[in-house]
């Protein structure tokens, strides 16, 4: 090691006995370890400067290939740490100049990381994507679809027939996605009722979600574990219940959605170098 | 009432493997990178590198552009065919160069522009910089 790295801090557990930081390695393939206060551990990795002080990681940012691979490896440590633990996951690429910053941190934030803790306990995190099912094609519109006047205008006004079959696949359409729109909004309250906290992400596009038909419901859902087959069976009837729009599950997820604390630093560091004069006592 | 589940949950935290089983294997890095980017307790840090600015929104476009080449691959083009998506008939591929180049241009001007500030903030005090990052509430529950 030639210069001391930083620190990059991945996850809130509340202990990491029994070896569990063992073989693990994160972002920058560094292995990992814990910095600890009182039924609290910090998971952290050293990381090289050269590639993660601000100017290097915005340039990173700016690669797709590599955000993918360290936004993977993140999620990879994150994930492992959920699999045995109680797991409050740190925003990617949350950064201290070294240890003691991230230390301060941790005490600064005790008890409300420890409310946190509770409050994911024995919970999942799952998705529900809800898509509008059969896209429509520009299909022929059908006979008794058409407006009377529509019909009555095709014999002489061909052009106008024309345009009216074109506004009246249009409202269809619109219709139909207004209908599915509002079952993906009943389907969310429906699995609401059965998750201890709900969530929803941005609606992605065709070309994020790799679907061809339009997202109607990006939700999150905080579950226990003793009620995750009850919750992905409910998912399952809702899908089969409700026409024009199907719906997938992914999970579990460690709970990124549900661990929204703002625990700024109860003091912003000091603003110089890796080293500053005295470490900021968050007694309080 | 019991139903069969599908989903038998397996404490793995492998939701990406576990969509490989399903018809989409692609839709994970959206999902992961809209939980893991902007999710995730808040704190600031002492390293700020703003995710929630212009270099997420550049992340989002690019992971956009990126899937559409592999979107179309899956024969998925839907939106070419819907006038209310696709305005008409336009050529996709030409669309997406010309983003590919204002996508460039806007880098070329942001990195300029923070060698600027860097240079600026380097000289000035830090506490005069942009205050720490916050992320934006954007989790709703729907009561």
């Amino acid at each position: 090691m030639t210069t001391p790295g930083l620190t990059w801090i991945y996850a809130v557990v509340p202990d990491v006995a029994d070896g569990l930081l063992d073989g693990m390695t994160g972002v920058a393939g560094e292995p990992l370890r814990a910095l600890t206060a009182p039924g609290l551990a910090l998971v952290v990795g050293s990381v090289p400067r050269e590639d993660f002080d601000e100017r290097a990681l915005q340039q990173h940012l700016a690669d797709l290939r590599w955000v993918e691979t360290a936004v993977r490896a993140h999620h990879r440590v994150i994930a492992e740490l959920a699999r045995t633990r109680r797991t409050l996951p740190l925003r990617f690429a949350t950064l201290y100049r070294d240890d003691r910053g991230a230390l301060s941190f941790l005490r600064g934030a005790g008890p409300r990381l420890q409310a946190a803790l509770d409050r994911v306990a024995d919970r999942d995190e799952w998705g529900v994507k809800a898509y509008l099912d059969a896209p429509v094609p520009d299909a022929p519109a059908t006979g008794p679809a058409d407006p009377p006047d529509g019909a009555a205008a095709a014999d002489d006004r061909p052009g106008t027939a024309y345009l009216l079959r074109r506004r009246a696949q249009r409202d269809d359409r619109a219709r139909r996605f207004e209908q599915a729109h509002e079952r993906a909004r009943q389907i969310h309250a429906a699995l609401a009722d059965r998750a201890d906290e709900a969530a929803e992400h941005p609606l992605q596009s065709a070309e994020a979600s790799g679907r061809a038909a339009p997202m109607l419901l990006n939700g999150a859902y905080l579950v226990e574990h003793a009620r995750a087959a009850e919750f992905g069976a409910a998912v399952t009837e809702l899908g089969r219940r409700t026409t024009g729009v199907r719906v997938e599950l992914t999970g579990p997820w460690p709970p990124y959605s549900f661990v929204e604390i703002d625990a700024e630093p109860v003091e912003p560091a000091e603003p110089a170098g890796p080293v500053t004069g005295s470490a900021p006592a968050e007694g309080g | 009432m019991t139903q069969p589940t599908p989903w038998t949950p397996d404490r793995s935290y492998a939701p990406q493997s576990r969509a490989a089983m399903a018809p989409a294997p692609s839709a994970n890095l959206a999902d992961l990178l809209e939980r893991v980017l902007d999710k995730g307790i808040v704190i600031a840090g002492d390293i700020r590198v703003d995710l929630l600015d212009i270099e997420l929104l550049t992340v989002k476009i690019r992971l956009l552009i990126a899937s559409v080449d592999r979107a179309r691959e899956m024969g998925i083009d839907w939106w070419e065919h819907d006038p209310s998506l696709s305005s008409g008939k336009r050529d996709l591929s030409l669309e997406n160069r010309r983003l590919r180049e204002r996508i460039g241009e806007l880098e070329a001007a942001r990195s300029a522009d923070r060698d600027r500030t860097d240079r600026a903030a380097a000289d000035g005090d830090r506490a005069d910089e942009a205050p720490p990052v916050r992320r934006r509430r954007s989790t709703r529950s729907e009561p």
